[in-house]
């Protein structure tokens, strides 16, 4: 039995349920709703997962106290909370700003205790008697990219004397910027300066959608008079719906847990290709698509040379790891640390390997994805922050401090 | 508006329950404000534009339907092509235009000799323009009556559900549905609703997920891609494309369905086609019929037939070879650039102008007559990564990307070679220039693809006959599919065809 919907010329294009009554097909649809809706609740609506704590590791915290330094705070990690951190800089003409750029193994602390403080803090202790003032910007596996829109964007709103960049294996894996920077891309003299860079261009088309919309809201007063009706009615919905149902505010836990799903099914992938192929499995973990790592070597590069242009004395550090139980491919590990030394030197910046500062036993510990606890190679105790500060002071004084205007 | 919102499911829920209270006029008129709402929510000015376009074919119509001498009734058309072409180009090529000119100036040592200025491409403006020009041009052959009544003839151009991206609809398809009260059915309700849920899966769950991918790849140096990865790219666009687009013609059709309204199929699984030929009678099916009709056809010089009266004459009868194989490459190339303004787009015309080059000659042949399941499949096996492959020059952000990605493909060394980055260390036997799991989904769309087209064919016939089978089947669907649409429906990602 054809359904009287058919087409009248084309080809024959039949609907997903064909011979069925219109009523059944109804009630199968809102059946399907009403089990689809029920069946989100069951898989998403229990405890809720902290997905930022769970990257950081088992214990491994993050504490307000632990990022001051005499009564200012170091370090932040958006643009919210920059000019908190810029505002509360001593007021002096004659100071040095370093800005020192960093992911979470700067701001989270693995077993916490009260008086613990991070790297940053610490460094802008010991920095401060030699008139200095250290500004730490950190975001959870930062990239390149974003790097270089921070450096770009922090660089018009403070008179810098040095940069500090890590050459962190990990951040070639990320990608993108993420929505609590993507503001800075409304700056038309921060875009004008990506443009005229070699990632530039295929960072701002990469993210066309958010810089339209920040330059939008940085031409006009407002954001209620900015966006089009439909960023206007679409926001107020979700609002209302986030504030009236429980169920609506499970989809954000719903799209989370997809990701680490998706992300863990990548994992598998990589397994299977070294079964396949008879390659290592010590590698499964951490390979990274040379096009993405690419891209954002090409950012870093940019990064360097674009301080080095401004004139300021750049540090290019290669951060602390455990060493024993480090995921990544030790060929592929030094060959990076190759590169990072070899395009500092070639913009004229400084370089220094500091990944031993930090002893085995105060690393954390995190979950691998498969269920099994291992070393975290990123986070550790308040004694490896000391010991990291200690180090990163050091290196300094060695390279870039003297330099500084 | 877009489809992909809340804001939309909530304004088509009140749409459809005043559309079916209203007698017909007032109908005509609420669907009429409601269109204009629609595509104000992007931008009102351009409504301006969209009507300027729409009543200039209105009058035109009239005008050359009630001319007695050719030369007015030609000037007549002549005033609707040059308003309807004028504003598409001026929107749409101008700029496109003026940077091919200061690129000649360039080699010709003058730098900046026109400059380009800012403009808005109005979202939906190739499709509207379509629409309204086969409508001009079909009163103009004397194939249909002009329509008299503005209001009707308004609704026609500005119906909310096929606007902004299709399908393009002719006079025939649409103007009667409207013209007259239906009563509400059921069958209405039921198909309309199962196609907007699936069409929202297709794209706020495939499309938009398998866009992060792409964006990466093709964001990415080319130098760094294997031809590997170069494949695998082109079939995750290919199918990021395909979702979206067929997203947006299912919930298009599956709207005006709510109304009671029936358009025609815009897609019919076109990556299990088995030639260049056939992937286009079952991809994007409006445009490329409109394209034969209007620009295909007019250029063999062969006048199209009413479809009523025994359909198209066989073009090959008429036609030599040579103004036949002129035609094609000509309205591919149009094709091409109707999508983009950019030699990538009218690349990728002209790379489906040779695919049917190729076929006609393979054809001509007669290869495997006989043997039809053989040369389905192996033409299946030719046509599907052909296909693919051209998704590379419509993606590409300039040709030279295009040409650095084919050149992999193009070169045998590349497909098994040991990946180099930076200081000369090795990664793996098999190239990883993208993200792995890329790799994971364009190896099982195209198996999934063919599986869902047998269950769609063959199984689901046979199941739809037992209420016992077919109800449990469409409910686990549904539900699987609607905790999905539900996870991810958000106006993340416009779609594709927005741009065109």
């Amino acid at each position: 039995m054809a359904t009287p919907l058919e087409p009248a010329h084309g080809m024959m294009q039949r609907d997903a349920v064909v011979r069925l009554s219109p009523s059944a097909r109804i009630a199968a649809f809102v059946l399907a709703v009403a089990l689809g809706l029920c069946a989100v609740w069951w898989l998403f609506a229990g405890e809720a997962e902290d997905f930022a704590a769970a990257g950081l590791g088992v214990n491994t915290t993050v504490h307000e106290d632990s990022l001051h330094y005499g009564g200012r705070r170091v370090l932040c990690t958006g643009l919210d909370d920059l000019d908190r951190c810029l505002a509360s800089l001593p007021p002096s003409a004659t100071r040095k700003r370093v800005l020192w750029l960093g992911w979470s193994q700067l701001y989270a602390i693995n077993d916490f205790h009260p008086g613990d403080r991070t790297a940053p803090s610490l460094l802008a202790e010991r920095l401060d008697g030699a008139g200095v003032d250290l500004i730490a910007i950190a975001m959870p596996n930062i990239n390149p990219r974003e790097e270089l829109l921070v450096y770009e964007f922090v660089r018009r709103r403070m008179a810098l004397s040095a940069l500090i960049v890590p050459a962190w294996l990990q951040g070639m894996k990320q990608e993108g910027i993420r929505a609590t920077w993507a503001a800075a891309l409304a700056d038309p003299a921060v875009r004008a300066a990506l443009a005229s860079l070699p990632s530039g261009p295929a960072m701002l088309a990469a993210t066309a959608e958010e810089v339209k919309s920040a330059q939008e809201i940085a031409q006009k007063p407002t954001q209620a008079t900015t966006a089009t009706t439909q960023q206007r009615v679409e926001g107020w919905l979700v609002a209302r719906l986030d504030a009236l149902f429980a169920l609506w505010r499970v989809r954000g836990q719903a799209q989370g847990r997809i990701k680490l799903a998706l992300l863990d099914s990548k994992e598998q992938v990589l397994r299977l290709r070294n079964i396949l192929l008879g390659t290592r499995a010590q590698n499964w973990i951490n390979v990274i698509p040379p096009a993405r790592q690419a891209i954002n070597m090409q950012a870093l590069t940019d990064l360097v040379g674009a301080a080095r242009h401004d004139r300021l004395p750049v540090l290019v550090y290669v951060p602390p790891r455990p060493r024993h139980a480090f995921p990544f491919d030790p060929a592929v590990y030094a060959a990076f640390k190759a590169d990072c030394e070899r395009l500092a030197k070639a913009d004229g910046a400084s370089f220094a390997n500091i990944e031993d500062s930090v002893a085995d036993e105060v690393w954390g510990q995190i979950d691998n994805g498969a269920g099994e606890l291992v070393t975290d190679f990123s986070h550790f105790t308040a004694v490896g922050h000391r010991e990291m500060a200690a180090a990163m002071h050091d290196a300094l004084a060695a390279t870039i401090l003297p330099q500084t205007r | 508006m877009i489809f992909n919102s809340f804001t939309y499911v909530f304004f088509l829920a009140i749409v459809v329950m005043v559309y079916w209270l209203l007698p017909r006029r007032p109908r005509q008129l609420f669907l009429f404000a409601a269109s204009i709402t629609f595509y104000g929510f992007w931008r009102f000015d351009y409504v301006f534009i969209m009507l300027v376009s729409a009543f200039t074919d209105y009058f035109a119509a009239i005008n050359i339907h009630k001319a007695k001498a050719p030369a007015k009734r030609r000037l007549w058309l002549a005033l609707s092509l040059t308003v309807n072409f004028g504003l598409l180009f001026y929107f749409k090529y101008a700029n496109f235009l003026v940077g091919n000119i200061n690129g000649i100036a360039h080699l010709l040592g003058r730098d900046d000799l026109l400059r380009t200025w800012s403009v808005v491409l109005p979202v939906g403006i190739s499709f509207y323009t379509f629409q309204t020009v086969s409508y001009t041009v079909d009163v103009y052959r004397g194939r249909i009556e002009p329509i008299r009544d503005p209001l009707l003839y308004g609704l026609f151009v500005t119906f909310f559900v096929h606007l902004v991206a299709g399908p393009i609809l002719r006079v025939v398809e649409v103007i009667p549905q409207l013209d007259r009260r239906k009563p509400f059915a059921l069958e209405f309700l039921a198909s309309g609703l199962w196609l907007i849920l699936n069409g929202l899966f297709l794209k706020c769950v495939l499309a938009d997920t398998i866009g992060g991918y792409v964006d990466e790849g093709f964001g990415a140096n080319p130098a760094t891609l294997s031809a590997t990865d170069v494949w695998v790219l082109a079939v995750l666009f290919g199918f990021q494309i395909y979702f979206d687009f067929a997203a947006y013609s299912q919930i298009a059709i599956g709207s005006a369905r709510l109304m009671g309204v029936i358009f025609p199929p815009n897609f019919y699984f076109p990556y299990v086609a088995t030639s260049p030929r056939d992937f286009w009678r079952r991809w994007h099916i409006s445009l490329s019929s409109w394209i034969r009709d209007y620009l295909y056809l007019p250029l063999c010089g062969v006048r199209p037939h009413d479809e009523s009266r025994g359909g198209l004459v066989p073009v090959g009868e008429h036609v030599g070879a040579a103004r036949r194989n002129v035609a094609l490459v000509a309205t591919w190339f149009i094709m091409g650039l109707w999508h983009g303004a950019g030699w990538t787009f009218a690349l990728w015309g002209l790379w489906h102008a040779l695919l049917i080059l190729v076929q006609r000659v393979i054809a001509g042949l007669g290869v495997l007559r006989s043997h039809t399941r053989l040369r389905g499949a192996l033409g299946w096996l030719l046509a599907f990564p052909a296909v693919m492959l051209g998704w590379v020059f419509f993606r590409a952000q300039s040709l030279d990307q295009a040409w650095a990605m084919l050149q992999k493909v193009l070169q045998p060394g590349r497909y098994l070679r040991f990946d180099r980055l930076h200081s000369g260390y090795l990664w793996s036997a098999l190239p990883i220039g993208i993200d792995p799991v890329g790799y994971l989904i364009a190896a099982i769309l195209p198996v999934a693809t063919l599986v869902a087209y047998l269950v769609h064919r063959d199984l689901w016939p046979r199941w739809s006959r037992r209420a016992v089978v077919a109800l449990p089947v469409a409910v686990a669907y549904g539900t699987v599919v609607a905790a999905f649409v539900f996870v991810y429906l958000r106006p993340v990602r416009q779609f594709i065809y927005f741009q065109f």
